[in-house]
């Protein structure tokens, strides 16, 4: 129930931060403290907790019932709670001088309200509609480039999928004998995610998302909306764990995330400018994700969660420093800010994956993980991994021929990239800062 | 309202066969012709034959709601694609607006019958690829819908969320700018909508379902715009 109040005053923050869309820096520090409070509140919070409101007592993370629909905040909902609300406050905070999109603090408010409220709703067909509906706001915090129409596009392609699936199991618990309905069930389930995950062959929104859009925005969509995504995924493997038993779904999550991984690699080499080597390393981690909910152990699904964290600093190090460099996207020559571009650097390398970054350390745990049985498929995935590595470094000679920066003051912009940049490494050397505790 | 409700719901009983008639001529509209007044004009159409064809499985109570989304998102449509038509124009005019004033100094005017002529609406290039991507649609609908019938749905109205399903992917997938994109997204989820209200006929669903399909509009009309300006 405090969940729910909490996430209806994150939308009634909208109202605030639209009012004040001209004095952005105003609006941004509002959206931010509002949402890493949120954070903090359900991270910190026990779910067990009683209170009394009007007279009533309610269960802080008890289930609630509202027009109908059940409202559950279960452990696994307080860690995707958490982590989207944190990272929301990230990026509004990064957003204060790096975006110039007066929307970005509404309109990602937003977005945040709908994917915690999908993220809490059961039935899960109630959470695909509200996550379809962020998807189709989170378009407005882009700038009208071709990849926001292809992000669209292939999302809300995936909705049809999980709704059927739902029917599907009704119809499975009345005659228990069919059990063509779960398997029809499986790959509609499966075929969304794949979609949404943008999975080979799916993948064409990815890159062109972050080639043609701002790179705060895109990093909006591929941590919020994508973790979104990610945790759903997980609930569904909670919810429905015949489906993560199924020796089919077991293979292709395997074919589906080695494909991908070696695709963004292979695509990472070329040089199609800092934007799309931002979307191409991220298909490469989409796809070692992919692989470790294959895996389908418990081991599978703490990793997961690892490697979800990794991601999410890569991704926003590397937009923060893209942003900073006023890369234009369809290009590979930028402006130049030294700290925009180390940002930059140590976002991609982490995201790939590259000691000692943290991005590094999650990797780490799935190659060993691999090892043992497919040796072959873990040399693979490190020549995968390579791809933006090379692209990076194909990248940097016109990066650097733009211009000599200017001798100038640090600034607080400066200073976030710095620590940005510097805890993608540190926190690679101690990881237990952030995960494995 | 209880006389219109019987007029729809006398309608849909008599009219489901032609309905699926004056559906083709609508997707015809929005996948062949590219302009933006006649897209629009299909899809007004579209979303009266496919609120027709939902009396058959929903109460017509929820199809006047849903009807009344199709009318906000056909404005919405209509608005853009003026907006972004004018965009454009005003795009190619360019410089001073006199060149083609200066052009046509000199030159002898131009006859009645080629004047009538240029104001006929002209084909785009690809409309044969278009016409012919339509009725590839059609065959694979009808074979669909005959191989594979929906549950819970009547045989015309499966084929009728086959044949939008079907145009709308091909839509979406042919679109080189959001406008197109958002028409197949929103010719799809017609469809979709069309065969999920006889699953789950629940109104927190269908509310959701057409609130979807409403922020999809304002995103592609935003996305035009953008893109355009």
């Amino acid at each position: 129930m405090l969940t729910l109040i909490g996430i209806g005053l994150l939308l009634l923050a909208i109202i605030p931060t639209y009012i004040l869309r001209r004095r952005r820096g105003v609006a941004l520090l509002l959206a931010a403290t509002i949402s890493a409070a949120l954070g903090f509140g359900i991270a910190l919070t026990p779910m067990d907790r009683t209170f009394v409101l009007w007279g009533r007592e309610f269960a802080v993370g008890g289930a609630t019932t509202i027009l109908g629909r059940s409202v559950l905040v279960g452990p696994m909902a307080q860690t995707a709670l958490t982590f989207l609300f944190l990272i929301g406050a990230a990026l509004f905070l990064l957003a204060w001088p790096l975006e110039s999109g007066e929307l970005y603090a509404p309109i990602g408010l937003g977005v945040l309200g709908l994917l915690a409220a999908a993220l809490v709703v059961r039935p899960l067909v109630y959470a695909m509609l509200l996550l379809e509906l962020a998807v189709a706001l989170s378009v407005l915090l882009l700038r009208g480039g071709v990849g926001g129409a292809r992000y669209l596009t292939f999302c809300i392609l995936a909705l049809p999928g999980p709704l059927v699936a739902h029917w599907l199991l009704d119809m499975y618990a009345l005659t228990p004998d069919q059990t063509g309905l779960l398997y029809t069930a499986s790959l509609l389930i499966g075929l969304s995610f794949a979609l949404m995950l943008g999975l080979v062959p799916f993948h064409p929104w990815v890159p062109a998302l972050a080639r043609t859009e701002s790179p705060l925005a895109v990093a909006f969509i591929y941590s919020a909306v994508g973790g979104t995504v990610w945790f759903l995924l997980m609930d569904y493997l909670l919810t429905y764990p015949w489906l993560d038993r199924s020796p089919y779904w077991s293979s292709a999550l395997t074919i589906l995330a080695v494909g991908t991984a070696l695709i963004g690699g292979l695509l990472g080499t070329t040089r199609r400018g800092w934007g799309a080597l931002l979307g191409y390393a991220v298909m490469v981690d989409t796809g070692m994700l992919v692989l470790a909910l294959g895996r389908g152990e418990a081991a599978g699904l703490g990793l997961e969660r690892a490697m979800m964290l990794t991601r999410t600093w890569g991704v926003l190090t590397m937009a923060a420093g893209l942003a900073a460099l006023g890369v234009r996207q369809e290009s590979a020559e930028t402006g130049w800010s030294p700290w925009g571009a180390v940002a930059a650097a140590a976002g991609l390398l982490s995201l790939a994956g590259f000691p000692p970054t943290v991005g590094f350390v999650s990797r780490w745990g799935l190659y060993r993980l691999l090892f043992q049985e497919q040796p072959l498929m873990v040399l693979a995935l490190l020549l995968a991994s390579l791809g933006p590595v090379v692209g990076l470094l194909r990248m940097l000679p016109a990066a650097l021929r733009a211009g000599v920066p200017a001798r100038r003051a640090m600034t607080l912009t400066d200073l976030w990239l710095a620590l940005a940049s510097l805890s993608a490494v540190g926190l690679g050397i101690f990881p237990q800062l952030l995960i494995y505790r | 309202m209880g006389t219109f409700l019987e007029w729809v719901e006398r309608i849909s009983a008599l009219a489901a066969p032609p309905a699926v008639g004056v559906l083709i001529v609508a997707l015809g509209l929005v996948l062949v012709a590219r302009r933006w007044l006649f897209q629009v004009l299909g899809m007004a159409l579209m979303y009266f034959v496919v609120g027709v064809l939902h009396t058959q499985v929903i109460r017509p109570e929820v199809v006047l709601v849903k009807l009344l989304i199709g009318v906000v998102i056909c404005l919405a449509l209509g608005v853009t694609g003026q907006a972004a038509a004018g965009l454009v124009t005003r795009d190619d005019k360019g410089g001073d607006g006199n060149e083609s004033k200066r052009e046509t100094e000199g030159a002898a005017p131009p006859s009645w019958w080629r004047n009538l002529f240029r104001r006929l609406p002209r084909w785009s290039d690809d409309a044969p690829l278009r016409a012919l991507a339509l009725g590839a649609a059609l065959l694979v609908a009808y074979a669909g819908s005959l191989r594979f019938p929906l549950p819970q749905v009547p045989p015309l109205v499966g084929l009728a969320c086959y044949l939008l399903g079907v145009v709308g992917l091909f839509l979406a997938g042919m679109a080189e700018e959001p406008l197109g994109a958002g028409l197949g997204l929103l010719v799809f989820l017609s469809g979709f909508d069309l065969f999920f209200g006889a699953l789950e006929p629940s109104l927190v669903v269908a509310g959701l379902l057409g609130l979807v399909q409403f922020l999809i509009t304002l995103a592609v009309a935003y996305l035009a715009l953008a893109q355009t300006g």
